[in-house]
């Protein structure tokens, strides 16, 4: 299995402007009125950061995925031990995904389709396209949806320019001050964390040199996407109204009105987010069922697909109300810990144990 | 055996597949759907609330012929109950199809229920997953909102799109984003939420609420058209005034609209200035002067200024004094320019803090055109002035 460079990024952009734009906004209004932009901004920069952070250690070993190279460098017991977390971390961040998706979709479309259906019918195609296809399938797919994507998130853009206020952004800062400003860049954490990805997908690139560059890309358009979407919510709802919206980038695009003859093209919008939704879930799927199937020694990691869809289903289904998983999980205090543990801290220390042993070996070479 | 097998397999799952594509639980074809373009909103006796809908009938709506029968291209329904969705609930006891809200394009609200509040309609105006924010809002001025449904109008099939375009033409804004400004009012400390007013055909205003959202007054047409310019939204309005040195009246095209709101705050106290230009075409001249020369035309711009001065500062003066909240969003402007300030005077502004503002309206209009004729064609030449 190989995928190009251009591939990680759609793959990026996908899976992160969908979920952002559609599900995760509100809080970030509740915090940051409306200096939420710029809340979003500097999650996205600091996206930035790790996505280099995490890349780099991906390169230490640009053969190994997460499971290997943790072996390689920490030695088999600690290594495995390490990425423990990212196995949980998946597993429940999949849970949440599925099921903001499905709240989403049944709010939006089906209301009174059962949320089980939802996700099952959602489920079965993600698991397909994994099973089938795999992580090139998934690459292809997403270089195909990844223009798509950015099409509709700029359209609604567009065709709703008639009807901003800019004044309701202002004043920028005295509003909010910088804890708040900071405390919605939090709420960005789970969005901004996605790029883990790449701890696993790296061995798959056909250049790996160049993957750096191409997922550094996609998290810039991504974020500049988002960044530009929640300027434009606040623009045409005001700080006030939109952090009491539960979908506000969704209402935004079901208040495009051009001349009494283009209206109500919230589902055609919809419709494309479920796009992006299928490659953030497949992806995070390979991801996940390979990685266990190394953790586990299983020789063909598509037999953990169907286990996992099974755990992942159940998971889903599990919160009671739409409001802990889509309100409440992404801000709960022990999500942002375990989030910033697997983004930051444990390929930090990769990254410092592989630098050291690097630079160790070398230097015992040359003498 | 084994080929089999996997296309056995593959097929089963495209069936599987197929029971979720159908989307059988949502399922409502149009000619099944009551498309509800307008509902109404009235305050009944006993703490009861009534609701009425105004539903699209499809069949009036696609030949250009008159419809056949009087009453257009449109049902009426009426409905009661304990709240807005219990009223909602009894009104499917009358429709025969699936109520769909989601084109619902304007909301009347009686005065009566506007006078008692309007807090509690709208949660389930902005809750419900079917409605969008994109809709207009209009209060009728004395009387029930159901009447407003009722009616017939001269130029539309559906009577409530009649409304909007009323709307949306004397408001030189688009009448559909009314509930998101509403709302956007609603939640701010510095503005007083305000809608439209009509009466039967007519527009006669615009309804003033206090934080309560409970109705306390209206603004006449004179003084919304005022206050839009002041608020930034008007496009183009004739405005006639008396000329006092000619002794006639003059009507002036205005356009262009601009606003400068400049705020200072001392002691706490706000002083508020508000620069309004724009520019006029003289469009009627019932003096009997000669508005091709030029000091005539500037006589009649420095009344024009005077004139409107006169007319924002009254207005102005009299919600200041009469209602007590700003209903001109000048808090909002407050709270741009000074943010700091903001913070001490926001809980007070709507009572106290708009009231003993200082407010000064400066209004500077300049007159680029006077039309194709010189002198009045019914005067003669000897009838001119020269005051």
């Amino acid at each position: 299995m190989r995928i190009s460079g251009r591939q990680i990024f759609w793959i990026i952009v996908c899976a992160e402007t969908s979920p952002m734009e559609s599900v995760l906004l509100t809080p970030l209004f509740q915090a940051a009125k409306q200096d939420a932009w710029i809340s979003m901004a500097i999650g996205g920069l600091a996206g930035l950061l790790i996505t280099f952070l995490i890349v780099r250690t991906s390169l230490l070993y640009p053969k190994q995925t997460i499971v290997e190279y943790a072996q390689t460098i920490l030695g088999k017991w600690i290594g495995k031990l390490l990425v423990i977390p990212y196995l949980v971390m998946a597993l429940l961040g999949l849970g949440v995904i599925l099921r903001q998706f499905g709240d989403f979709i049944h709010m939006a479309l089906f209301e009174l389709t059962p949320l089980w259906a939802v996700i099952v019918g959602f489920l079965l195609m993600c698991v397909y396209l994994t099973y089938a296809g795999g992580i090139e399938g998934i690459g292809r797919s997403a270089e195909i949806i990844g223009p798509i994507v950015i099409f509709a998130v700029l359209l609604v853009k567009v065709l709703n320019f008639s009807s901003l206020d800019i004044h309701l952004v202002r004043p920028i800062y005295w509003d909010s001050g910088w804890r708040q400003i900071l405390l919605g860049s939090l709420a960005t954490m789970s969005f901004v964390g996605e790029s883990v990805i790449m701890l696993v997908l790296v061995p798959f690139v056909s250049q790996p040199n160049r993957c750096m560059s191409y997922a550094m890309w996609g998290q810039t358009v991504s974020f500049v996407l988002v960044t530009g979407s929640v300027f434009l919510v606040t623009s045409i709802f005001g700080p006030n109204l939109a952090g009491r919206l539960l979908y506000p980038a969704f209402e935004m695009a079901g208040f495009i009105s051009i001349a009494d003859f283009l209206q109500n093209v919230e589902s055609v919008v919809v419709v494309i987010w479920i796009f992006g939704y299928f490659i953030e879930v497949s992806v995070f799927l390979f991801v996940t069922c390979y990685s266990l199937g190394q953790w586990f020694h299983v020789k063909d990691w598509r037999k953990t697909i169907w286990p996992v869809a099974v755990i992942l289903f159940i998971l889903a289904v599990i919160p009671k109300t739409l409001s802990t998983a889509t309100i409440e999980a992404p801000k709960t205090k022990w999500t942002l810990i375990g989030i910033f543990i697997n983004i930051v801290i444990i390929p930090l220390l990769i990254y410092i144990v592989g630098y050291c042993q690097r630079k160790f070996k070398t230097s015992v070479k040359m003498s | 055996m084994r080929t089999f097998q996997k296309a056995l397999f593959h097929s089963g799952m495209i069936l599987f597949c197929m029971i979720f594509v159908t989307g059988c639980w949502d399922k409502h074809e149009l000619n099944d759907r009551a498309i509800i373009m307008g509902v109404g909103l009235d305050q009944g006796d006993d703490d009861s609330v009534i609701i009425s809908m105004q539903i699209a009938r499809p069949s009036g709506l696609g030949t250009n012929e008159q419809p056949e029968n009087e009453t257009g291209a449109f049902e009426y329904v009426e409905s009661k109950g304990k709240n807005w969705m219990d009223a909602a609930q009894h009104s499917a006891f009358q429709i025969s199809r699936y109520r769909f809200f989601g084109q619902r394009r304007v909301i009347f609200i009686g005065e009566n229920l506007a006078r008692h509040g309007l807090k509690n309609m709208l949660d389930e105006f902005s809750r419900d997953t079917q409605v969008r924010l994109r809709t207009d809002m209009v209060v009728i001025q004395g009387g029930e909102a159901r009447d407003q449904l009722k009616k017939s109008r001269p130029f539309e099939r559906v009577p409530v799109l009649s409304d909007i375009k009323l709307h949306t033409a004397i408001g030189g804004k688009s009448g559909d984003t009314t509930f998101r400004d509403f709302l956007i009012d609603v939640l701010s400390d510095g503005a007083s939420p305000t809608l439209v007013s009509m009466n039967g055909n007519q527009v006669t205003g615009r309804a003033v609420f206090n934080s309560d959202l409970k109705l306390v007054g209206y603004l006449t047409m004179d003084e919304a058209i005022n206050r839009l310019w002041i608020t930034g939204g008007l496009k183009q309005y004739v405005y006639t005034f008396r000329v006092p040195q000619f002794n006639g009246l003059v009507s002036l095209q205005t356009s262009k609209f601009r606003r400068d709101i400049t705020t200072k705050i001392v002691d706490n106290k706000a002083h508020i200035n508000i620069a309004l230009s724009a520019v006029a075409d003289l469009q009627e001249n019932d003096s009997s002067v000669n508005m091709y020369e030029t000091h005539h035309l500037q006589t009649v711009q420095q009344a024009f200024n005077r004139y409107l001065q006169k007319s924002m500062t009254d207005m102005v003066k009299r919600t200041q004094e009469e209602y007590g909240i700003d209903v001109f969003q000048l808090g909002e402007v407050i709270h741009r320019q000074h943010p700091i300030q903001w913070r001490d005077m926001k809980n007070d502004w709507n009572r106290n803090g708009f009231q003993n503002a200082q407010i000064t309206v400066n209004v500077y209009t300049t007159i680029k055109r006077a039309g194709l004729t010189t002198l009045p064609l019914q005067l003669n030449e000897g009838d001119q002035s020269n005051s």
